[in-house]
């Protein structure tokens, strides 16, 4: 099932906007490592695989659950600026790890959720 | 409570403007260029975007108050740049060196914008 492009657009950014919501409670969880924003990122990652994977859900509203509320709840410039502010401050290794663990884990859980809830 | 309910509002505000312009700029792209090309540039261009935007927002005179910062910050740059995308297509067409490139660039460009951020500052207060 398609979606009227005018219906589909405000209800994306809804989802969107609940979806940033959640990710700023979430990113709260901070220590040597950006530890809230792995945790986002992998949520989101493995949101979008359950959907997948799992969810009989129509075309219209499959894509609001993944371009909309999993595209809000995970964040590329959220890594960026955890990046920089490793980098600035002389810490090469966190950066590094900030990076590598912001995008290892996402894709772990997305495959995992793939293979878990496909049939 | 208000102010937390203020910090939701313009969080959720900026996240669901930044999801709409990041749907409509895939949609644009898409028209342009076939999967899985136009989705790699899609994201590219989002995600180098909007980092140097949340760059931007990080120093400059307009944002520093908590109303911009949650709008534009929290909610706008971080709706509209996306991870699950990226994941989604390293998970189908495997981990090149394009994503490499996106996750340097992307500490790159957030840098370029907090420089710009900083100038700013300066000029404003000269």
């Amino acid at each position: 099932m398609t979606l009227n492009p005018w219906i589909l657009i405000p209800l994306l950014g809804i989802a969107g906007g609940l979806g940033s919501v959640l990710r700023v409670y979430l990113m709260r969880w901070q220590g040597a490592l950006p530890f809230g924003l792995i945790l986002t990122n992998t949520v989101a990652a493995a949101f979008v695989g359950f959907l997948l994977a799992g969810s009989d859900l129509p075309q219209g509203y499959l894509l609001i659950a993944v371009v909309g509320l999993a595209g809000g709840l995970s964040t590329f410039a959220g890594v960026s600026k955890a990046a920089w502010e490793f980098w600035h401050n002389g810490r090469l290794v966190q950066m590094l790890l900030t990076l590598i663990t912001n995008l290892l884990i996402p894709i772990l859980a997305l495959m995992l959720a793939l293979w878990a809830f496909s049939s | 409570m208000s102010a937390k309910l203020n910090m939701v509002g313009y969080v959720f505000l900026g996240g669901a403007l930044g999801t709409m312009l990041r749907y409509l700029i895939f949609e644009l792209i898409a028209l342009q260029q076939s999967y899985p090309m136009a989705e790699l540039t899609a994201i590219f261009l989002v995600n180098m975007l909007g980092s140097l935007f949340l760059g931007i927002t990080a120093r400059a005179p307009y944002f520093q108050s908590e109303t911009c910062r949650n709008l534009w910050g929290l909610g706008f740059a971080g709706g509209f740049t996306t991870m699950s995308a990226v994941t989604l297509l390293i998970d189908y067409q495997g981990l090149t060196w394009e994503f490499a490139v996106m996750l340097f660039g992307g500490v790159f460009m957030y840098g370029v914008g907090y420089r710009v951020g900083r100038q700013l500052t300066k000029e404003q207060d000269l």
